[in-house]
């Protein structure tokens, strides 16, 4: 079972899909979920216009909801470790800071019938980059092929399929309603010479 | 966003209940209601706004930010420190989801926002309590660890 998607474009394409089914609503399920598979030859035909990626936000904040197995906690948060560490250490700009504006949460308490919840809370967003797992993991350059599959089968076998990844956009609110700051006072006059005795 | 808050966070969620059943006082610090006191770690406070009333909702949460901001009480000033407000931009039926992010939360301190505004704005508690009733659908908590 595939809940993240793979690294060939059409995968990435039915995953995000799936994603946006089930922001919308609907149910994920196994069926709609692709396993991993090379890159695909010369296209024989035009391929439709990619679908929009669900995780490249262009809020504020965001928040994504995974739902996790309650006996791969482990794995999940393993492997959620190693991604987000070498993105902050990859040396590229860009991944650093998408790395620096995840922080990741668990639910306290014990497993639900469902699993247990995480989320990332994005915040700020990086509005340049995609959060898409499939896209860090295999187009980002922290791993290898090899390796990018080793995660990616440790994440999605993690994954609730019921539950599964839920991204949020969030609009930051300012309550912080503090007075708007008074007119700067005018500057002070030059100084002049005093007056001749 | 439909059924995302509702249906994936079900199963997480502490406690779910409607504001107006916490009617204000006027007793400065009394006891913490603690449905809203979280021991350690962080927290969410979703609130399920009535779409039509997220004006009035966002403006009583910003007079509860700038009496914590403005409190004596240094306890009141670093939960408004940590303390991040944000709102959906999508649905749940009628309503719009604020997502509240208290991280870290202050272990011990009462979160409650009716308390909070009977404690720090006496004065006008009654038509903000009012202003919050009439606005919120339903509050969810939610204690968190921080992992990274």
């Amino acid at each position: 079972m595939n809940v993240l998607g793979s690294g060939s474009a059409s995968s990435r394409r039915t995953i995000v899909a799936g994603f946006l089914a089930a922001v919308l609503g609907a149910a994920v399920t196994a069926q709609a979920q692709q396993a991993p598979a090379p890159a695909p030859a010369a296209p024989a035909q035009a391929e439709p216009a990619p679908a929009p990626d669900a995780f490249k936000f262009t809020s504020d904040a965001a928040l994504v909801v995974w739902v996790v197995k309650g006996d791969k906690t482990a794995d999940f948060e393993s492997a959620w470790g190693e991604v987000l560490s070498k993105l902050a250490a990859s040396g590229k700009p860009d991944l650093k800071s998408v790395a620096d504006s995840i922080k990741l949460f668990k639910a306290d308490g014990p497993a639900t019938p469902e699993g247990v919840t995480y989320f990332f809370v994005i915040d700020p967003v990086v509005k340049a980059s995609t959060y898409n797992p499939s896209t860090l993991l295999y187009s980002s350059g922290i791993y290898e092929r090899a390796q990018a599959d080793e995660v990616f089968n440790k994440i999605n076998g993690a994954i609730n399929p019921q539950g599964g990844i839920r991204p949020i956009a969030l609009a930051g609110v300012h309550a912080s309603a503090a007075p708007a700051p008074a007119a700067p006072a005018p500057a002070p006059a030059a100084p002049t010479a005093p007056p001749a005795q | 966003m439909s059924r995302v808050l509702a249906t994936v966070l079900a199963g997480a969620l502490l406690a779910s209940s409607a504001v107006a059943a916490q009617a204000p006082t006027s007793a400065a610090r009394s006891p913490a209601s603690p449905d809203y006191v979280f021991p350690a770690g962080s927290a969410l406070l979703l609130f399920y706004v009535n779409r039509a009333h997220t004006t009035d909702f966002e403006a009583v949460a910003a007079r509860i930010s700038q009496a914590l901001d403005a409190s004596a009480d240094p306890v009141r000033r670093q939960q408004a420190a940590s303390w991040r407000m944000f709102r959906s931009q999508d649905s749940v039926g009628d309503a719009v989801v604020y997502v509240f992010l208290l991280d870290p939360v202050v272990a011990g301190a009462d979160y409650d926002p009716v308390r909070l505004l009977s404690e720090s704005l006496p004065a006008e508690v009654q038509p903000l309590y009012e202003q919050l009733k009439a606005s919120v659908i339903r509050v969810e908590r939610l204690a968190l660890a921080k992992l990274r």
